[in-house]
């Protein structure tokens, strides 16, 4: 059941935003050329009967494929350069040190209801996940903007409280998509290539084509139905019998039977989410700095990549970024498994007796395969590790970030900049090793002001060079995403997140 | 007979009574509430308070446990905590998908297992009696997922009959209900077949036991004709009992297999609230199967009653 997946919906929610940084090794799709019809399925995790169409409640891989085909954000990612597309802005511009930033709107987008999209409705669809009883994964986001300006029907101004250059990217995260000005009852009605013919919670979502949809050169396909296929096995079984012709977030360690089937390809996205070990710095024992560096050292990496990655997956260094990230820093030490010399700083952090790490599968299956892996690797370095198992219920409220020593998962972020500050800087709530450094703190704001990008990358290699010395997080791999995409499908293209950027619907054929 | 109904009524409604205490108790117990489960790592203590109190989980447990009987008899069942919509506008159509998942697959598997079960007595230690004996109880020792999952793979990934996961469809009328129902009706019989098969073998052996029976042998009566004309009717109502048991078990064993072909069902439903804490839907769900349960039990006694004008009298002494 749930538990047993890679990426259950509650660590999907501790993935929040899950935009991002990922790469993803192309697969050769034939490109015949673009034809319309037919009835495309996908199975995806992540649904409950407890859905609604409120955006501000889309938290879940599931919601965020459904929010691709029912509604379009201002700005798009696509491929696995992450490259921004337009959505319903057709350009957008910084200025004022990234403070002011001007959208233009296409013309002639419409709603499912033919209400043509207007600025007033994207200034109430990114002012909702401001309100009060908002409970948006982008809350933040929203929370950043000082001030809106509709200049006119298609023209708009957003100020922000502090300068980001990463903002227009942000606002690709899937939540912030547009719906009408003035909706209080969440229907579903969209700008996007599909509009909902069935809702049923937890079940399945059924859409057919708006013909009005602005982009002519999308949405080929007559008919999208998503299937809430919450249990790995369930969305393996649906795609191998033909049931779906896309599924995301395969088990890895299946990948290679179901690739062995005939008319069935899969899709590698490099993920830059990541399960880790998380080290409270500001509490003893772990706020001692060579304790937290003999921890990093008594892990081996290669040994989690290959056992419980099966070998998909790519080595971390204690940091967020992934080594396939551009803003990946090569150059700082690389922290790998070395017990004697984890065994020598054990022994003068003057810390003795077993270490309690609290593991779950709140925080997904790996996190408890990895944790029996990392009691092995750190006993030959004299370390003594006592795994907890934490129920999965009530996790993320009463283990994370708060015992000495736990697991934790967070999701890609649209950019470097968000997860850094949301996981690592001293001020932020989901500062989940509570490590407090003001020098990393300074170069953080320091590069989302840093308008020339060669000069923002060395100040992100300082800022990995101080979490990978001295940080509470233990990152040891990135694992891949493996989904599967039917022969027939053509027009796939694998983006860095899950489901082309979760808008394969309106990209994609059949041959 | 009104005694009975009467003293089996009152036992039923304080089994219920019990049962609200263990639903409310059980559901009060998992750790975690629905707010933080609505939050998971976005929780910020101003709002869970926030959501704890409109959903008015900061109320005490007692008062929440008195409100929530109180409304559950007429008939309200509250609302939803994850998604606001009334539970009973959640749970009728789940209930019924599962209703018509276990009757479908109560049709097919009474005459078949039944059938089976007075053949093997008939045939009694015969080759036939063995093979029925021994597949029977490799069923009934095998978890019910696993039958689900094999027949998954046989069925549906390697022939490709079937679709794996059984979603209602929008389309295609009584046929395409029949596709989907399909592997979990067919998991169904297979898991639930074993036991009645073997009770009501049982059963008609132990009546084959007796002394009547004996004496019709030793008047040169055929077995089949002993078995049909006089070891049936009296297995009869043990027989009853075991069908409606059995009905029984198959309302709990389609939790199960929900999960596995993901068929939105009662028990599917159920589970999948205990993940986000939707409380008020676990409460009632687990109410409704209770319900069903007792229900059963107390039909599956009224018709023994019934077909067995003896165990009127010994009933009322008891």
């Amino acid at each position: 059941m749930e538990h047993r997946t890679g990426i259950s919906r509650r660590s999907f929610i501790a993935s929040t935003a899950a935009l991002g940084l990922f790469a993803a090794t192309a697969p050769a799709f034939a490109q015949g050329t673009p034809k319309r019809g037919g009835t495309l399925a996908i199975g995806i995790e992540g649904a409950s009967t407890g859905d609604t169409l409120d955006p501000r409640t889309f938290n879940s891989p599931y919601w965020a494929v459904a929010a691709g085909s029912i509604f379009n954000t201002l700005v798009e990612v696509q491929g696995p350069a992450n490259d921004l597309k337009p959505g319903l802005a057709k350009s957008w511009e910084g200025s004022n040190g990234g403070k002011t930033w001007v959208f233009d709107l296409v013309e002639g987008a419409t709603f499912h209801n033919g209400k043509p999209v207007t600025t007033a409705d994207v200034i109430y669809s990114l002012q909702i996940h401001n309100a009060e009883d908002s409970r948006s994964n982008s809350r933040a986001i929203a929370a950043g903007i000082a001030g809106m300006t509709a200049d006119s029907a298609t023209r708009l101004t957003i100020d922000l409280a502090e300068g980001n250059y990463f903002f227009p990217a942000m606002l690709s995260n899937y939540p912030l998509c547009i719906i009408p000005e003035g909706t209080t009852v969440f229907d579903g009605v969209g700008s996007g290539p599909y509009k909902i013919s069935r809702f049923s919670p937890g079940e399945v979502l059924e859409l057919t084509r708006h013909d009005g949809y602005f982009k002519t050169d999308a949405a080929w396909v007559d008919q999208v139905v998503i299937l809430a296929a919450n249990d790995p096995a369930a969305r393996a079984s649906a795609f191998q019998s033909g049931q779906v012709q896309i599924a995301s977030m395969l088990d890895t360690r299946t990948a290679e039977l179901i690739k062995a089937m005939p008319g069935k390809g899969l899709v590698t996205l490099s993920s830059s989410q990541f399960v880790g070990f998380n080290m409270r710095a500001d509490i003893a024992p772990f706020d001692n700095a060579d304790l937290r560096m003999a921890m990093k050292l008594a892990i081996d990496r290669e040994d989690v990549l290959r056992r419980v990655y099966g070998g998909m997956g790519r080595i971390g260094n204690d940091t967020p970024i992934p080594p396939n990230d551009p803003l990946f820093a090569a150059d700082i030490v690389q922290n790998s498994y070395n017990p004697e010399k984890a065994a020598e700083l054990f022994k003068k952090s003057g810390i003795t007796g077993p270490l309690q790490l609290h593991t779950s599968d709140a925080a997904t299956v790996p996190a408890v395969d990895m944790a029996a892996l990392f009691k092995e690797h750190a006993a030959k370095a004299g370390i003594e590790i006592e795994i907890i198992r934490e129920p999965a219920d009530g996790y993320w409220a009463n283990v994370w970030a708060q015992a000495p020593f736990h697991a934790t998962v967070w999701g890609a972020r649209p950019t470097a900049d968000m997860i850094l500050t949301t996981a690592y800087s001293a001020a932020s709530p989901g500062n989940d090793t509570h490590w407090g450094n003001a020098e990393f703190d300074a170069a953080i704001a320091a590069a989302r002001v840093e308008p020339d990008e060669a000069k923002r990358k060395t100040i992100y290699a300082q800022a990995q060079a101080l979490l990978s010395s001295d940080g509470g997080a233990i990152i040891p791999v990135f694992g891949d995403v493996v989904e599967g995409v039917a022969a027939e499908v053509e027009g796939y293209v694998p983006g860095t997140q899950p489901l082309a950027n979760y808008r394969a619907a309106e990209q994609v054929w059949f041959a | 007979m009104r005694d009975f109904i009467v003293s089996r009524g009152i036992s039923g409604a304080v089994s219920l009574f019990i049962v609200t205490l263990l639903v409310f108790a059980g559901t009060a117990l998992l750790p975690g509430d629905a707010a933080s489960a609505l939050l998971g790592q976005n929780a910020t203590p101003e709002a869970l308070e926030a959501i704890r109190r409109n959903l008015g989980l900061d109320q005490p447990l007692i008062w929440r446990y008195l409100a929530w009987v109180g409304h559950a008899a007429q008939g309200d069942f509250g609302q939803s905590l994850a998604s606001g919509r009334p539970v009973a506008e959640v749970l009728l159509p789940r209930l019924g998908n599962s209703l018509l998942l276990a009757s479908v697959a109560a049709v097919l598997l009474l005459p078949f297992a039944i059938g089976g079960g007075i053949a093997a007595a008939i045939w009694q230690d015969s080759w036939f009696d063995r093979v029925l004996g021994f597949t029977s109880m490799l069923f009934l020792a095998m978890p019910a997922f696993l039958v689900g999952y094999i027949l998954i793979y046989v069925l549906a990934v390697r022939l490709g009959w079937f679709p794996s996961m059984s979603v209602a469809p929008l389309f295609g009328g009584a046929s395409a209900w029949a596709k989907i129902l399909a592997l979990p009706v067919i998991s169904l019989v297979i898991i639930g077949q074993a036991h009645t098969m073997k009770l009501t073998r049982t059963a008609i052996l132990a009546v084959l036991a007796t002394d009547y029976v004996l004496m019709a042998e030793v008047k040169g009566i055929s077995r089949r004709r002993i078995i049909l004309r006089h070891a049936l009717p009296n297995a009869l109502s043990a027989i009853l009992s075991i069908s409606i048991l059995t009905v029984a078990y198959l309302i709990v064993d389609v939790v199960v297999i929900e999960i596995v072909f993901s068929y939105p069902g009662l028990g599917k439903l159920m589970v999948d609230s205990v993940a986000y804490r939707d409380l008020t839907v676990v409460q009632a769900c687990g109410l409704l199967f209770a319900l069903i349960f007792i229900g059963m039990n107390f039909l599956a006694d009224l018709l023994a009653l019934l077909v067995n004008p003896r165990q009127r009298v010994p009933a009322r002494g008891a």
